[in-house]
C-alpha cells in the first residue's frame, strides 16, 4: 500500500463487494460496469469493516508492534507506515484506532466520518448514503430481481420454527386434536420480515 | 527421506498456504514438515513462522528446506497472532493453520479443500484428529455452557459411525485447520487478545459463524496429532484458565442453555445434545430393505444444517445400500440392540420415517424413546392411504421427500445459499 490513493481504490473494491455480498449473497461479475468513485465509496467502509473486526486488527497490528500503544494521529496509508504484506483492514484500523485523522482531501474526511474519527484539515463532506445505496440497489435489480424478496443469510441461531411446529404438532395429537394448519409460520414471516428491514437499515 | 534434502514443490496458484507455527521441539517440526511433504496432495506452499523459539527451531529449518518462506520474529507473538501474521503472506485461496506436531495422512489436505469448494457456506474445514494409536482424537469440538469443550469421539475408533461423517460443527482445533482466505480476512483472523494461545480457535469458529459461515469436519481428512508440542502441561492450564473467561464474556449468549459436559456422572447422550446442537431439524430413518438410502441423501442434500441418520434394520438393507448416501449422512451398519440404542438418542429426533418392515418391529421402542417425533411410514402397507394411528402417511420416496416441512423440517436451503 503506497498512499491514500492506492488505498482509496482498494477500499472502494472491499466496499462494493461487501454492499453486493450483502443484497445478492455473492459478488457478481463487475467488468464494464461503471462504479461510484473509490473517494466516495469509502463513505460506507464501516459497513464493510465492523468495528470488532478492527479491534481485533489492532490488536494484531500492535502484537506486531507496528502501531503505538496509544492512539496515534493518523494519515491513512501514509502514517504509521505499515508494512506491504499489511491488509487493507489493517489499514482501516490504523484509521480506526487514531486519536486524530490527518486528511488530505475530501475522501479521507469521509473515511474518518464513516469510522467515527474527528479529523482535521478538511471541510465536512456530505454523509448522505442514499445515492450509493440506491446505486447498489439498482445494479442488485439488474442482476437478480428477486433479492429483495430473499430473506438475509441466516445470522446466529435460527429460531426453531421446525420444531416448534413438531412439537405442538405431537401435543395436538395427543390430546385429539386436529391441525387446521401451521401455527407458527405468521410469527415466522413477521420475524424474517423484520430481520430482513433490520439487515437492510444496519446491514 | 531426510530433511537436508527437502525441497517443497513451489508453484504459482496454491490451493492452499500452510502456515506452520513453530516454538522449540525443533526434531517435533522438522518431522511435521517432512510428513507434510509426503503426504500432501494439492498444489500448496508452505510458510513456516517461528515465534523466537529458545532452540533456534525456525532458524535451523530454514537452512536446511527449500520451498517454503520462513518468517522468524524477534519475540514470541503467541500462536494468534503468529498465525495471523502467516496468513497475511499467503497466496492460496485458503489458508491452513498448522501446529508443528503433526503427522497429516496421506491425502489429508484434498478433502479440505473440496469441503470449502463444494460448498459455499463453508468458512473453515477441520479434519478428523487422530492419538497415534489410531484412535480418534477429535471429530470437530463441542462446547458446553460453561465454555469448556472437548473433542467430540475422543478415543473412538476412526471407523465409528458418530464420527464417519460431514458435519457442521462450533469449531475445529487450529492443529490443521484449513480456512477460506476470505473468509479470515472477513472476521479479521485470529485475535491476539488470547495471547500465547488456546481459545482463539473457539473465537474463529464463532466468529466464522456469526459471519454467516460455517465450519465443516471431513472424515476423510485424517491427521496424527501429537499434542501440545508448544506448551507444557502447566502453561496448558494456566492458558485455559486465562483465556476461557474472554471467550465465554464474548460468546455468553450463544453457549447458554447447552449441557455441562464430561462432568459426574458421566453421560454421553449430553455429548450427542451438543454435537447436534447447531442441527435443530432432525430426522432418523430405519430402513429394512436399503430404499431410504437414496432418501436420505436427498434431504441431506436439501437441509444441509440438518442431522440425518440412517440406520439399516436388516442386513440386506445395509448391503443393498452400500453404495448409496451422502457425506453428510450418518451411517450406521445394522444394530443387534436397536431398542438400547434408541434409548440412548431418547427425545433426539424432530423426524423419523421408516418402512412397513421395520415400523411393526420397532414401534414400542420408538414411541418410548422419540415421543415427540412425527414417524411417517413409507411402504407398500402404507400405499393404500391407511397408516396407524399417530403416523404420517408417505406412499413412495418422492411422497416422503415432499412432505419433510409436514414432518417439521423447516425451509430447503436454497444452492449458494449462505
Amino acid at each position: 500500500m503506497t498512499g491514500w490513493d492506492e488505498l482509496a481504490r482498494s477500499l472502494g473494491r472491499r466496499v462494493t463487494a461487501s454492499e453486493l455480498a450483502t443484497r445478492l449473497g455473492h459478488v457478481p461479475s463487475l467488468d464494464g460496469v461503471g462504479l461510484p468513485d473509490a473517494s466516495a465509496l469509502v463513505l460506507l467502509t464501516r459497513r464493510a469493516f465492523p468495528p470488532s473486526v478492527l479491534e481485533r486488527r489492532l490488536r494484531f497490528l500492535r502484537a506486531m508492534g507496528w502501531y503505538p500503544p496509544t492512539a496515534p494521529m493518523v494519515t491513512p496509508g501514509v502514517d504509521p507506515a505499515l508494512p506491504d504484506e499489511a491488509s487493507v483492514a489493517d489499514w482501516v484500523a490504523a484509521v480506526h484506532g487514531a486519536a486524530t485523522v490527518v486528511s488530505s482531501g475530501p475522501g479521507v474526511g469521509a473515511l474518518a466520518w464513516s469510522l467515527g474519527r474527528p479529523v482535521e484539515g478538511v471541510e465536512p463532506v456530505s454523509t448522505d448514503t442514499r445515492e450509493l445505496d440506491a446505486f447498489f440497489d439498482r445494479f442488485a435489480d439488474s442482476v437478480d430481481p428477486a433479492w429483495r424478496e430473499r430473506p438475509a443469510p441466516t445470522v446466529g441461531i435460527p429460531p426453531p420454527w421446525s420444531r416448534l411446529e413438531a412439537v405442538t404438532m405431537g401435543a395436538d395429537r395427543w390430546f385429539g386434536r386436529g391441525r387446521v394448519g401451521p401455527l407458527w409460520s405468521g410469527l415466522a414471516d413477521l420475524v424474517a420480515a423484520a430481520g430482513d428491514q433490520k439487515r437492510r437499515r444496519w446491514p | 527421506m531426510a530433511l537436508s534434502g527437502l525441497v517443497f514443490p513451489t508453484c504459482d496458484e496454491p490451493a492452499a498456504s500452510l502456515v506452520v507455527v513453530v516454538y522449540g521441539q525443533y526434531r517435533m517440526a522438522r518431522r511435521t514438515l517432512e510428513a507434510i511433504a509426503e503426504s500432501t496432495d494439492e498444489p500448496y506452499e508452505v510458510i513456516v513462522v517461528d515465534n523466537a523459539s529458545p532452540d533456534a527451531a525456525g532458524a535451523r529449518l530454514r537452512e536446511e528446506v527449500q520451498g517454503a518462506r520462513f518468517l522468524l520474529n524477534p519475540r514470541n507473538l503467541g500462536f494468534p497472532a503468529a498465525a495471523d501474521l502467516g496468513a497475511l503472506h499467503a497466496r492460496g485461496r485458503h489458508v491452513g493453520i498448522l501446529n508443528a506436531d503433526l503427522e497429516p495422512r496421506p491425502g489429508w489436505l484434498s478433502p479440505l479443500v473440496r469441503a470449502l469448494d463444494d460448498d459455499p457456506r463453508a468458512g473453515a474445514a477441520t479434519p478428523m484428529y487422530l492419538e497415534p494409536d489410531a484412535r480418534v482424537q477429535e471429530a470437530g469440538v463441542v462446547l458446553g455452557e460453561d465454555g469448556i469443550g472437548y473433542g467430540y469421539g475422543d478415543r473412538l475408533a476412526a471407523d465409528a459411525p458418530e464420527v464417519c461423517f460431514r458435519r457442521y460443527v462450533d469449531y475445529g482445533s487450529a492443529a490443521a485447520l484449513l480456512v477460506r482466505r476470505e473468509a479470515f480476512g472477513v472476521v479479521g483472523g485470529f485475535d491476539p487478545v488470547y495471547g500465547l494461545g488456546y481459545y482463539e480457535d473457539a473465537d474463529l469458529g464463532f466468529s466464522l459463524r456469526a459471519a454467516a459461515y460455517e465450519t465443516v469436519y471431513e472424515p476423510a481428512s485424517k491427521v496424527v496429532h501429537l499434542g501440545h508440542g508448544a506448551f507444557d502441561q502447566a502453561s496448558r492450564v494456566r492458558q485455559l484458565q486465562a483465556n476461557r473467561p474472554v471467550f465465554v464474556q464474548r460468546f455468553g449468549p450463544q453457549l447458554q442453555g447447552r449441557p455441562l459436559l464430561r462432568r459426574p456422572p458421566f453421560d454421553p447422550h449430553k455429548d450427542l445434545v451438543v454435537r447436534d446442537w447447531w442441527a435443530p431439524d432432525r430426522l432418523l430413518v430405519l430402513d429394512a430393505t436399503g430404499a431410504l438410502a437414496t432418501f436420505a441423501a436427498d434431504v441431506q442434500a436439501a437441509w444441509p444444517c440438518a442431522r440425518v441418520t440412517w440406520v439399516p434394520t436388516s442386513p440386506r438393507a445395509a448391503v443393498v445400500a452400500a453404495a448409496a448416501g451422502h457425506p453428510g449422512v450418518e451411517r450406521f451398519g445394522v444394530l443387534a440392540e436397536l431398542g438400547d440404542w434408541l434409548e440412548g438418542r431418547r427425545f433426539h429426533y424432530g423426524a423419523v420415517v421408516t418402512d412397513d418392515g421395520t415400523a411393526g418391529r420397532v414401534s414400542g421402542p420408538l414411541r418410548r424413546s422419540q415421543p415427540q417425533a412425527i414417524v411417517g411410514l413409507v411402504g407398500a402397507a402404507a400405499s393404500d392411504g391407511v397408516g396407524p394411528a399417530g403416523v404420517v402417511v408417505l406412499p413412495d420416496r418422492p411422497a416422503a421427500r415432499a412432505a419433510m416441512p409436514a414432518l417439521g423440517f423447516g425451509p430447503a436451503a436454497r444452492p449458494g445459499d449462505r
